[in-house]
C-alpha cells in the first residue's frame, strides 16, 4: 500500500474484502447523552464507531450508527457513508472517484459484523 | 484584503498580520486566549493574556470575524505547509508515521473558533455548525481558491468531520484518530477545489 498525493492510503478494491478491522472506539452522540432521563422526548439512540486495520499504513474507517426498527426489532444500522483515509484504486491502478469510493466502502462496512463489538463497547462505557 | 461584508452584523478580514491594525491584532490575541485558554482549558504559554505562538509569523494568514461594533466573534489561522506548521511540528503522531505534507497547494487551518461572547452564545468553539463558523470556513476556502490552494489540513476533534460533511465540505483523513489528552483527534484534509463547495450551505441556519 502506498500514500496518494493527498495523504490517503491507496488500496486496490480487491484487497478490501480480505481486510481485517479492529474496533477502536465507539461513542453515543452528545445530544443523546445530554438528554435527561425524564425529558419526555422519544429516545433516539445514535452515535458513531471507529475501526482500524492492523496493516501498515493503518487504515481508518468510521461511520455513524443508529438504532432503527426492523421487522419489529431494534437493529443497529450504519447511518450515512463512512469517513476514511482509504482511497480505493481499480485493477489498473486508477483512483476511484470519491463518491464511488464511499459507496464501495459503505457496502464493505455493511458486510462486517461490527454491531456486536460496538454494542459491547457501548454497554461497557455507558451501562 | 478588504473585509468581506456578511450581512449587517458581521464582517470578515482575511489578511497577514502586517495588514491588520494593532487594535485588531490585540483583540485577536485576547479573543484566542479567552477561547482556547479560558474556555477550552488548553495549556498554552501566553504573555499578557494574549494567545500567540511560534506559528504566528509574518506569513501567517488570519481570518477574523467581527460583529457590527467590532468585537471579534470568530477566527482562524492559515499556515503554508512549506513552513513549520502545527500538524507537522506538534502533532506528527496523528500521521502514524507518514511524512507531513509539504506543498504550496496545501495549507493548514488552525486556531479555528466561533464563539460569540457578546451574544452569550453556547455554541462550542471550533465547531463548523454555527453561521459564524460556516462564514469563517467559507472565507478560508475562498482565500485558498484565490491562491490556488487545493487542500486545507486541520488537527481536529473527531466530531468535526461529521460537521464538515453536514456543511457540504469534502474531506478525508490522513490517518486513524488518536487519543491525545483524553480527546480523540485526527488529521483532516479539507478539499477546496470543488465547484459545489459550500455553495448550498445556508449560512443563516444552524445544524
Amino acid at each position: 500500500m502506498e500514500y496518494s498525493e493527498t495523504g490517503a492510503v491507496k488500496l486496490n478494491v480487491h484487497e478490501l474484502h480480505p481486510l481485517q478491522l479492529m474496533h477502536l472506539f465507539s461513542e453515543l452522540d452528545q445530544c443523546t447523552q445530554r438528554c435527561p432521563a425524564d425529558c419526555g422526548c422519544i429516545a433516539a439512540l445514535q452515535g458513531y464507531t471507529e475501526w482500524i486495520s492492523t496493516t501498515q499504513p493503518a487504515l481508518s474507517l468510521g461511520w455513524d450508527w443508529a438504532y432503527v426498527m426492523y421487522a419489529g426489532k431494534a437493529e443497529m444500522r450504519r447511518d450515512g457513508p463512512p469517513r476514511t483515509n482509504i482511497q480505493l484504486i481499480n485493477a489498473q491502478g486508477v483512483v476511484i472517484a470519491w463518491p464511488l469510493n464511499l459507496a464501495i466502502l459503505s457496502d464493505y462496512v455493511d458486510q462486517l459484523s461490527w454491531q456486536s463489538s460496538t454494542q459491547q463497547h457501548m454497554h461497557a462505557q455507558y451501562a | 484584503m478588504p473585509p468581506t461584508l456578511l450581512g449587517a452584523d458581521m464582517n470578515i478580514h482575511t489578511a497577514i498580520s502586517s495588514q491588520l491594525s494593532a487594535v485588531i491584532l490585540q483583540q485577536l490575541g485576547d479573543y484566542r486566549h479567552r477561547v482556547f485558554v479560558e474556555q477550552l482549558g488548553w495549556r498554552l504559554s501566553c504573555e499578557n493574556a494574549l494567545e500567540f505562538d511560534q506559528f504566528d509569523r509574518a506569513d501567517t494568514v488570519y481570518v477574523v470575524a467581527r460583529d457590527h461594533i467590532g468585537n471579534i466573534n470568530g477566527c482562524a489561522r492559515l499556515l503554508p505547509t512549506t513552513q513549520p506548521y502545527l500538524l507537522a511540528d506538534v502533532f506528527p503522531e496523528l500521521l502514524h508515521g507518514a511524512p507531513p505534507p509539504r506543498a504550496t497547494e496545501i495549507w493548514e487551518l488552525s486556531r479555528f473558533a466561533a464563539m460569540d461572547f457578546e451574544a452569550n452564545s453556547n455554541i462550542p468553539a471550533g465547531q463548523f455548525s454555527s453561521p459564524i463558523a460556516l462564514n469563517i470556513l467559507r472565507s478560508a476556502i475562498d482565500f485558498a481558491q484565490q491562491r490556488g490552494i487545493r487542500y486545507l489540513i486541520t488537527v481536529s476533534p473527531i466530531g468535526v468531520e461529521r460537521l464538515l460533511r453536514k456543511a457540504g465540505a469534502k474531506s478525508h483523513r490522513l490517518g486513524p484518530p488518536r487519543l491525545v489528552n483524553d480527546h480523540w483527534l485526527y488529521a483532516c484534509m479539507i478539499h477546496c477545489d470543488l465547484d459545489d463547495h459550500l455553495s448550498t450551505v445556508n449560512v443563516g441556519t444552524t445544524q
